[in-house]
């Protein structure tokens, strides 16, 4: 067995290596840092949207029963 | 005198960071959170084999160089310098020497590969993604790049590509049949041929391609290559299958870490040359 592999492909390849896992570290802290706290109020407020239509809507087929009552 | 204890240092670490990414991706609904985690631990483990890759490569690659070769046989005088050279270049061997295949251009170019398909997809989507999806979107391919050759700088030991095999086939196996597709109600949908489609094919092809040219150097690892052309299909089918969903990426991690044994046998040639006593 022999390696024909001088050093210099070896090391650049190391190098590229070790600058992929920095960046895997870094883009790992960012999405651990607060951007899930945005994402959670967009959540709330979609969630607020939805409850204030739902309750519209429920007004409307409560107020068509009222109407068929009338009648 | 080595920082190590052991020829391979982490590899039973590396086995637990798969099977917890595995099992997380599969079972868990995963986070922004959950994804950083995970992202800091395998990225800090990469350093850490780096640096182990390191001291090999600079420390015990050398000694395996200047090997006393026939030329040097051939006076009777450096026998005895030529055995002590191969006696410790046989210690050298024993400490990882095997593992700097990793390192081998054919992977780099693999990455290069995965990078530009990488590119691709952010640059096409980059109207319909946050930065969050961005971040997650390169943390899964990081994850899966250096898993695939964290996996190949291991599997270049026997017995630890024994146990590697054990392990990802099990868990690809699970992943196969918790996503629950290849089944005969989910067939194959031809998906559009788009430019992401075409480069992630690209990349399948050249794996398949290094894995024939294994071929050069004869029919022994003929089985490990043919398995692993069998993955790259399998692999390629699940792919035309899959639906956007974050279960997904356990299948792609578990598979190609599986595929990077047979990557790293195709074109390791394991033979020691003896010919110590040859010619006169």
């Amino acid at each position: 067995m022999q390696f024909t592999h001088s050093h210099t492909p070896r090391r650049g390849a190391l190098l590229l290596l070790a600058v992929f896992a920095c960046i895997q570290i870094l883009v790992g802290f960012y999405l651990m840092s607060g951007t899930e706290k945005i994402q959670g109020i967009s959540d709330v407020l979609n969630a607020d949207i939805a409850t204030i239509q739902s309750h519209d809507i429920l007004t409307l087929a409560q107020a068509g029963n009222f109407i068929k009552g009338i009648r | 005198m080595s920082y190590y204890h052991n020829a391979h240092p982490g590899f039973i670490l590396y086995l637990a960071l798969i099977c917890i990414s595995v099992l997380t991706f599969l079972y868990i609904d995963i986070q922004s959170v959950h994804l950083g985690i995970l992202s800091i631990i395998w990225g800090g483990f990469i350093l850490m084999r780096v640096l182990s890759l390191y001291e090999v490569s600079e420390h015990y690659a050398p000694l395996t160089l200047r090997d006393a070769s026939k030329i040097t046989n051939q006076g009777s005088s450096a026998l005895p310098y030529d055995l002590s050279r191969r006696m410790s270049s046989h210690t050298q061997f024993k400490r990882g020497v095997l593992a700097l295949h990793a390192l081998d251009i054919r992977t780099i170019l693999w990455f290069a590969l995965g990078v530009i398909y990488l590119c691709a997809h952010l640059y096409i989507h980059k109207d319909t993604m946050s930065p969050l999806d961005i971040a997650k979107n390169v943390t899964i391919f990081f994850t899966i790049g250096t898993a695939f050759w964290a996996g190949q700088s291991y599997a270049a030991s026997q017995s630890a590509s024994h146990i590697m095999m054990v392990v990802f086939m099990a868990l690809f196996a699970l992943s196969l049949q918790k996503i629950g597709i290849l089944l005969p109600e989910n067939p194959p949908k031809f998906q559009d041929i788009s430019l992401l489609n075409i480069l992630l094919m690209t990349l399948m092809s050249y794996s398949a391609f290094v894995l024939l040219m294994g071929l050069r150097h004869g029919f022994k690892n003929v089985i490990s290559i043919i398995t692993g052309l069998m993955l790259i299909l399998l692999l390629g089918l699940s792919y035309m299958q899959l639906d956007n969903l974050m279960q997904n990426t356990a299948l792609w991690l578990s598979g190609w870490s599986l595929f990077s044994i047979f990557w790293i046998q195709s074109y390791s040639r394991r033979r020691k040359r003896y010919v110590l006593y040859q010619g006169q």
